[in-house]
C-alpha cells in the first residue's frame, strides 16, 4: 500500500510537472514574441536609416532655400539682428495706473 | 497482585497485550545480509549527492533572489538586439548631417535556364518598360543565354520591384543589395569622393577611409558644415558664372583647430551620377591643384622679415624704380615709384618692395620660413588628392625673389589657408584637417612657429589691406575683416598668358580675435561691364569672400562689433615702432 507521505510527494511532483509544463509554454511564447519584437527593430531600424537619408536629402541647402522663398517669405538675415544678451535692455517697469484723482498728461504717458 | 507466568520469563504489561498485532522481526543471516548493506550503503551515498545538488541549487537561488549579485539582465536583452549593419558605414558632418550612407535595394537577376529563347524578346521589352535605362538587345541575347545567373539591372526601386514581381515570369529573381547614396549630391564631392559598383572607396574620404568605412558602422564625422558649404559653393558659382571662369575654389578653415568647415572647387560632379562627371570635374582644385598663388604670397613674406627680427613695420625699401635682374624685370602693378613702408608694401601690393625685402632677410631664412608654415611639403589632408608643391631646385636669388610676391612657387590652395591660418592665430601651426576634432578636450595641440608679436603685426596688416588696399570689397560692416589679394598669370606651357589670371582673395576674420580663414579663387575669370573690365583679386575674388563671411558670421551668430570702439581700432591698430630707417641693398 502505498503511504500518505508517498503521495504527497507524487502530489507534488505532479503539481511542480505541471506548473514547468506551463511556465516552459509560456517562455516559449514569450520567445517567439521576443523574436518578433527584435524582427521588428531591425525592421524600425532599416526604415529610419532610409529616412535619415531621405531626411538628409530634402534638408539639402538649395531645397530649403526654394522652399522658404516660395512659402515662408523670408529674408536673408542682417548683422543689426544679432546682439548680446547683455546689449538687450531691461524690460520697462510699466507706468502705474493713472488712479481716479490723477491728472494725465504728456509726461507720465508711456 | 498475581502475575501470570506463561513462558517462564517475566512479561512488561505492554509486552502482555501486543498479541497479535505484534510485529515479527525477521532475520536474515549471511550472504543476503551482506547484499542488504551493500544496497543500503548506495542508497546512503546517493542520497547525499542528491542532498549536496539541492543544497547547490538552493543556494544559487538565495544569491540570485536574495542577495541580487546576478549580472544584470537589462545589459543581456540589450545586447541582444544587434545592431542592423550595413557594408559600409555612413559619414557625416560636423553636425552629424549624413553625407554618405548605404541604402538597402534589390538588384533584378535572371535564370536563364527556365527562360524559354523564344520568350527573351517579350520580357526584355516588358522588362525595360519598368526599368527605363535597361539596354533591351542586350538583355535579350543574355537571357536567351541559358546560363543559371545573370544579373539584369543593379538598384531597382521598390515600386520596380512590384511591377517586376508583377509580370510574374518565372526565373525572374531578386537579391538584396546596398547601394552608396550622397543625399547631398554635387555639394560636398569632390571631399568626399565616391564608390564603385562594388562598395570600394575610389576617391577622396571614401577612399583615404575605405578600411575604416567597411570595418565599422560608427558614422565618421568630418569637420565640413554642410551649410558653410553651401554658401561658400553658392557664391564661388555666382563668381564663376558672372566672370565667365572655367573654374573655382573655396575654403573656409577654423583657425584655432585646423579643420576645414568649407571646401569647394568647381566644376564638380554628382557622386550619384559619376557616368556624366567629366575629368575636369573631378579634379580637386582645392588640394590636388598647386598654382602660383601671386600677391597673397606677400603676406608670408612680410610675416618672414617681420618674424626674423630684421625688419619692422617702420623700415622702409626702395620701389621708385623696376627692379632688373639678369633678364628679369620686376615692376609694380600700382606702382608709386618711391620708397615705401613695410604697410605700404602689402597695402600697395608692391612687388619691387617685396622682393627688396626677401633679398635684405635671405635665402635661408626665407626658405626656412616656408617649411615651417607648411609650404615645402603636401598639406597633410585626409583625402588622397593631394598636390605636392612645386618648388624651385636649386632655390636661386632669383627664387627668392620672385616667390617674395607668390611666382615660381606653387602651392595647393589648402596649404595657403594652412600657412595664413597659422600667422594669424598667435603663430601655432596645425595641420589642415577634414576630420572633426574634438575640441572639448582643451586646445588642440600644434606647434609654433611665428612670435606672437608677428602674428598681432599680421593681424594689423591685414586689416589695413582691406581697410585702405586692394581689398575694400570683402569688407563686411561689423565682422573686422582682414585680407590679401592675388593675382597671379597662369603658366600656360612654361610661359605667362596675360590673359590667363588666377585671381584669388584670401581673408581672416574678425581681425580682433580670428576664428575663420576663408579663400577664393577664380581660374581664368573675365572683367565685365561691372568691374571696368578687370578680373584681379580684388574686383572678382574679394566680393564672394565677404558675402561668404557675412552669411557665416549670421549663421553661427557671431555678434558684430562696433568697429570704431576704441579698444577694437586698438587691437587691430600697427603696433608702434620706432622711427625705422631706409633699409637699402649693397647690390640692388
Amino acid at each position: 500500500m502505498i503511504s500518505r507521505g508517498a503521495l504527497v510527494w507524487l502530489f507534488v511532483a505532479i503539481l511542480l510537472g505541471g506548473a514547468m509544463i506551463v511556465i516552459k509554454a509560456r517562455v516559449q511564447s514569450l520567445e517567439e514574441e521576443l523574436a518578433g519584437l527584435k524582427a521588428g527593430i531591425r525592421a524600425e531600424e532599416r526604415a529610419v536609416h532610409v529616412l535619415k537619408a531621405e531626411w538628409s536629402y530634402q534638408n539639402q541647402p538649395v531645397k530649403l532655400r526654394q522652399l522658404t522663398e516660395r512659402y515662408l517669405g523670408l529674408t536673408e538675415m542682417t548683422t543689426e539682428q544679432i546682439v548680446r544678451l547683455e546689449d538687450l535692455p531691461m524690460r520697462p517697469v510699466p507706468e502705474p495706473e493713472a488712479g481716479p484723482g490723477q491728472t494725465i498728461n504728456e509726461d507720465n504717458l508711456p | 497482585m498475581t502475575r501470570i507466568q506463561i513462558t517462564g520469563r517475566k512479561v512488561s504489561e505492554s509486552e502482555a497485550y501486543d498479541g497479535p498485532e505484534r510485529r515479527t522481526r525477521l532475520r536474515i543471516e549471511g550472504d543476503a545480509k551482506q547484499a542488504m548493506e551493500t544496497g543500503r550503503n548506495r542508497l546512503v551515498v546517493g542520497a547525499l549527492l542528491f542532498a549536496m545538488a539541492f543544497a547547490v541549487v538552493a543556494g544559487r537561488l538565495i544569491e540570485v533572489g536574495v542577495l541580487g549579485t546576478a549580472p544584470d539582465r537589462n545589459t543581456a536583452t540589450i545586447w541582444d538586439v544587434d545592431p542592423d549593419r550595413f557594408a559600409r558605414a555612413d559619414i557625416v558632418d560636423r553636425n552629424g548631417v549624413v553625407l554618405a550612407t548605404n541604402l538597402p535595394t534589390r538588384a533584378l537577376f535572371a535564370d536563364a535556364r527556365i527562360i524559354a529563347p523564344d520568350d527573351a524578346t517579350v520580357i526584355a521589352r516588358q522588362l525595360a518598360g519598368i526599368i527605363p535605362d535597361l539596354d533591351v538587345p542586350g538583355t535579350r541575347k543574355r537571357l536567351a543565354s541559358g546560363r543559371a545567373f545573370i544579373y539584369l539591372h543593379r538598384d531597382l526601386t521598390p515600386a520596380q520591384v512590384v511591377e517586376v514581381n508583377r509580370l510574374g515570369v518565372p526565373g525572374l529573381n531578386f537579391e538584396d543589395a546596398e547601394a552608396r547614396v550622397y543625399p547631398h549630391g554635387r555639394l560636398v564631392s569632390h571631399v568626399i569622393g565616391l564608390t564603385d559598383i562594388d562598395n570600394n572607396g575610389l576617391a577622396g574620404i571614401e577612399k583615404r577611409f575605405d578600411e575604416n568605412l567597411r570595418g565599422s558602422n560608427k558614422p565618421l564625422k568630418l569637420s565640413l558644415d554642410v551649410r558653410v558649404q553651401h554658401m561658400l559653393r553658392e557664391e564661388l558659382y555666382k563668381a564663376m558664372t558672372e566672370f565667365s571662369a572655367i573654374g573655382a575654389a573655396g575654403l573656409v578653415m577654423d583657425v584655432r583647430t585646423g579643420e576645414l568647415i568649407g571646401m569647394s572647387s568647381l566644376p564638380d560632379f554628382d557622386p550619384n551620377n559619376i557616368e556624366t562627371a567629366t575629368e575636369e570635374a573631378i579634379f580637386n582644385r582645392g588640394s590636388l591643384g598647386v598654382y602660383e598663388m601671386g600677391s597673397t604670397f606677400k603676406l608670408l613674406n612680410t610675416a618672414m622679415a617681420l618674424d626674423s627680427g630684421r625688419v619692422n613695420l617702420a623700415n622702409a625699401f626702395d620701389a621708385s624704380n623696376p627692379l632688373k635682374v639678369a633678364r628679369f624685370q620686376i615692376s609694380d602693378y600700382h606702382a608709386k615709384n618711391r620708397w615705401l613702408t613695410v604697410p605700404e608694401i602689402l597695402v600697395y601690393s608692391s612687388n619691387i618692395g617685396s622682393a627688396r625685402m626677401a633679398k635684405f632677410v635671405g635665402t635661408q631664412t626665407q626658405r626656412d620660413f616656408l617649411g615651417k608654415v607648411g609650404m615645402l611639403h603636401p598639406a597633410a589632408l585626409e583625402i588622397p588628392e593631394v598636390g605636392a608643391p612645386l618648388i624651385p631646385s636649386p632655390w636661386r636669388d632669383i627664387n627668392t625673389l620672385t616667390i617674395s610676391f607668390g611666382h615660381g612657387i606653387a602651392v595647393s590652395p589648402v596649404q595657403l589657408v594652412n600657412s595664413i591660418s597659422t600667422l594669424i592665430n598667435g603663430g601655432i601651426y596645425r595641420d589642415a584637417t577634414l576630420l572633426a576634432r574634438d575640441v572639448r578636450s582643451g586646445q588642440v595641440a600644434g606647434t609654433k612657429v611665428i612670435k606672437p608679436s608677428t602674428s598681432d603685426a599680421m593681424r594689423a596688416l591685414m586689416r589695413a589691406v582691406v581697410m585702405e588696399g586692394t581689398g575694400k570689397k570683402a569688407i563686411v560692416p561689423g565682422y573686422m575683416v582682414g585680407g590679401k589679394t592675388g593675382t597671379a598669370e597662369k603658366q600656360v606651357n612654361g610661359r605667362y598668358k596675360r590673359k590667363a589670371l588666377m585671381s584669388s582673395f584670401i581673408a581672416a576674420f574678425p581681425m580682433q580675435d580670428p576664428r575663420y580663414v576663408v579663400l577664393a579663387m577664380l581660374d581664368e575669370p573675365k572683367g565685365t561691364k561691372a568691374t571696368f573690365g578687370y578680373a584681379t583679386g580684388g574686383w572678382v575674388a574679394a566680393p564672394v569672400v565677404g558675402a561668404v563671411i557675412r552669411k557665416l558670421a549670421h549663421l553661427y551668430a557671431m555678434p558684430p562689433v562696433d568697429e570704431t570702439e576704441p579698444t577694437v581700432l586698438q587691437a587691430v591698430s600697427l603696433p608702434a615702432t620706432e622711427p625705422g630707417g631706409m633699409l637699402k641693398l649693397a647690390s640692388y
